[in-house]
């Protein structure tokens, strides 16, 4: 048994085994729980992508993953703040059954899917020198990559288009929530003032209002 | 690189406009009159139509290919003839703007840039020629479009359209990717050519393309408001500021339209779906037959103009979708012909009646207040008699009355269909006709509250600024100029049809549809096509494979 193939069984056993922490009645009790369970399953995908040698998408996973994204959701929790009684048990309904029914069949499909593609052999080597999937070859095979580097390269040269628009999208994203959040409610030459009812979100009498233009610092 | 920035400069004008305003605005006293960004904004769209015609006329002459980077955007007719269309739109947008929004409280500098950073998203999902840059040039139109619908912040009807138009794009765009994921599953690409050559090959699994097809599909429907997916339209319509509502009806739609027959032309049609052509035009025909007629009807129940125009371009969006059908019917039918120029011709009638219907209707947004009824149309013909004129063409145009615009676009799209498939769609296309003359009652009854009702007593006040008369303008003349000189239009339009690159229009070029049996990765899939520029370091190029020794 190679080392690769006890990693793999261990983190694919820790990612199963977290993921069904976090649903279980008694430990899903506390959502906090399940966010933690949550982290430690992103953990070990990362793992299994790291032996799948996509080391950047490996290390994107617990940064962006594991820790952003994670922390939102502890922080919404915590602001949430569910008392245990407060959470509804799980309520089976036509669309929840038939959502899972879906799920099961494209799992199925899957499967059926990977085993075609192995070919049906005995193992399919993933180590870097192999080029080859089931029969299939790949030209240019696992040289590096995966790597940081070979996702680097591919993001400035042949998808260098799609990069930069998606930092256009962030601006964009940013901006329209600045304005729709931050931005305050003093009007430009408005003949009438606002309705009074929603004074309240004015976060500033008028006189102040000039100076909060950009929102807080 | 330098020809790469050539060809997208037209996009190029839109962001460097879009940044500019943000920049600048931050500088400006928050006191300041912010009316003259939309005289700049119209410049800048007006840069970019002109960049736009001016590849289009001297990009032959210059010897210019088509692709800009590394295939990722392709600048040719096609492409040039939206980003035109929709640069137009945008400019009407933006003179339509500025004393309707500083009277709604929300004229903003980040109003008119958000608004350009419409048009260029327009613009790179229209260009776009892998799936990845078509997504995130959708999602940047998109998110503008979320933003601008809810911009009115003190108005909860605004509010919440953004949100409910946001919520249900975003499952949209979900829909997209999950089918976009089964097609790069399918082929090993992103880019629409690789994919229609990697699909073109036999032993393609049906269920699974016919899956990708449905979501992505589904998806696009969404953003041009299709039947299931149609319940965002009226209140989205409604609740958004009116200039925004005009950019919707026009832009937004052309550009979704666009970019899903692009997407189903070159990326799928041809033998891409041999196994899907008996069941996909009969889909779209479908689809669109329903969506007209769901359109219309609801449209007669409406009070109100604005939602009246909503409906309204549901219908629409019914007719153009029986437009599509031409775009996947299947090429080795005898007597198959290649799509014409109806759809972008319809696309450009649409676009601009609607323009100047919600330019004519912004002009009732006086003192903050929105209401489009009976009672504030009444008299818009003697009191602003412009306004009223502009109001009622676009009527007439809309309705499909025989000298205007959308009467040779309906006709054009019936050329189209009829063709498919040696007339098998005739039903539908009578369904069209009779939609169309129910759709006359509520066109013409608007038309009637403009001119033929009793004045009531008090006059109401207008929205009465230069900048909005140049829209209201601007629309008038587009619609009088592509209504009398169609020809120049349609063949505009067919041009830009026949530029897409498909697998059978770059066939004698390079590529050649792969033999069976050949291994679906190992095609040189990824060299340039027409006239490379020397980029074989840019070129993802397969590399042979070596023992690799880095880990």
């Amino acid at each position: 048994m190679s080392m690769e193939l006890i990693l793999f069984y261990v983190l694919g056993g820790g990612a199963l085994a977290f993921a069904a922490a976090m649903l279980l009645p008694n430990v899903g009790r506390n959502p906090i729980h399940s966010a933690l369970s949550l982290v430690g399953t992103l953990f070990c995908l990362a793992g299994l992508y790291a032996l799948l040698s996509a080391h950047l998408l490996s290390a994107l996973q617990i940064i962006v993953y594991a820790g952003a994204v994670m922390v939102l959701f502890t922080f919404v929790i915590m602001l949430l703040n569910l008392q245990p009684d407060e959470i509804q048990p799980v309520r089976l309904t036509t669309l929840k059954v038939a959502a899972g029914i879906i799920g099961l069949f494209v799992f199925g499909k899957l499967i059926t899917a990977i085993t075609l593609a192995a070919g049906g052999a005995q193992s399919v080597d993933l180590t870097p020198h192999s080029a080859a999937i089931g029969g299939a070859t790949w030209e240019g095979g696992f040289n590096g990559y995966g790597t940081i580097r070979e996702v680097g390269r591919m993001l400035y040269t042949t998808f260098l288009v799609p990069f930069e628009l998606v930092s256009v999208l962030l601006l964009v994203a940013a901006v329209g929530a600045v304005v729709l959040a931050k931005r305050s409610l003093h009007y430009i030459d408005a003949p009438t003032p606002p309705p009074a009812k929603l004074n309240r979100l004015a976060n500033k009498p008028e006189a102040a209002a000039t100076h909060d233009d950009h929102g807080h610092h | 690189m330098l020809h790469d920035l050539v060809l997208t400069a037209p996009l190029l004008i839109l962001l460097f406009a879009a940044l500019f305003t943000l920049v600048v605005d931050a500088f400006l006293p928050s006191s300041a009159n912010r009316s003259f960004w939309g005289y700049f904004g119209a410049a800048a769209s007006a840069a970019s139509v002109l960049a736009a015609a001016g590849l289009w006329k001297f990009g032959g002459a210059l010897e210019m290919h088509t692709t800009a980077f590394s295939h990722q955007l392709s600048m040719g007719p096609y492409s040039l003839f939206f980003i035109a269309l929709t640069g137009i739109c945008a400019m009407v947008t933006h003179l339509s703007s500025p004393k309707y929004m500083s009277e709604h409280g929300s004229g903003w500098g980040e109003y008119y840039a958000l608004l350009h950073f419409a048009a260029f998203g327009m613009g790179a999902m229209v260009a776009a020629e892998s799936l990845l840059t078509l997504f995130v040039g959708l999602e940047i139109m998109s998110m503008a479009i979320y933003v601008l619908v809810a911009i009115k912040r003190t108005s909860q009807a605004s509010v919440e359209a953004g949100m409910k138009y946001f919520i249900m794009g975003s499952v949209a765009s979900a829909f997209l990717l999950y089918g976009m994921a089964f097609l790069y599953g399918l082929s090993g690409s992103t880019g629409y050519l690789e994919i229609s050559l990697a699909l073109a090959k036999p032993g393609v699994n049906t269920l699974w393309l016919a899956l990708a097809v449905l979501l992505t599909s589904a998806a696009f429907l969404f953003k041009v408001a299709a039947v299931p997916f149609h319940m965002w339209t009226p209140d989205a319509y409604e609740g958004a500021p009116t200039p925004i509502t005009g950019l919707m009806s026009s832009a937004v739609k052309a550009a979704g339209f666009a970019a899903l027959l692009k997407f189903l032309y070159a990326c799928l049609g041809g033998p891409a779906m041999s196994s899907l052509h008996a069941q996909v035009p009969a889909l779209f025909a479908t689809i669109a037959v329903v969506t007209m007629t769901v359109g219309n009807l609801l449209a007669l129940t409406q009070k109100s103009a604005k939602r009246t125009l909503a409906y309204s371009s549901i219908a629409h969006a019914g007719y153009l979708l029986l437009g599509c059908v031409a775009f996947v019917a299947d090429p080795n039918l005898p007597g198959y012909q290649q799509p014409t120029g109806a759809v972008p011709f319809y696309l450009v009638g649409y676009a601009f009646a609607s323009l100047a219907g919600f330019s004519a209707l912004t002009v009732l947004g006086k003192g903050g207040e929105e209401r489009t009824d009976e009672e504030q149309i009444i008299g818009l013909g003697r009191n602003y008699p412009f306004a009223g004129a502009v109001l009622a063409l676009a009527m007439i145009s809309l309705a499909g009355v025989p000298p205007t615009l959308g009467f040779f676009g309906k006709l054009q799209l019936a050329r189209d269909v009829l063709g498919v498939e040696g007339g098998k769609y005739l039903p539908y296309i009578i369904i069209l006709v009779l939609n169309s003359v129910v759709s006359a009652y509520y066109y013409l009854r608007i038309t009637v509250w403009v001119y033929m009702r009793p004045e009531p007593k008090q006059t109401p006040e207008y929205i009465r600024e230069t900048s909005l008369q140049w829209a209201m303008g601007i629309a008038a003349v587009g619609i009088l100029l592509v209504g009398i000189l169609p020809q120049r239009a349609l063949q505009l339009g067919a041009r830009g049809v026949a530029s897409i690159r498909t697998p059978a229009a770059l066939q004698s070029l390079r590529y050649e549809l792969a033999k069976p049996g050949a291994q679906p990765v190992a095609q040189p899939v990824a060299q340039p096509v027409a006239q490379p520029l020397a980029k074989a370091a840019e070129a993802p190029a397969p590399v042979e494979a070596k023992p690799a020794a880095e880990n």
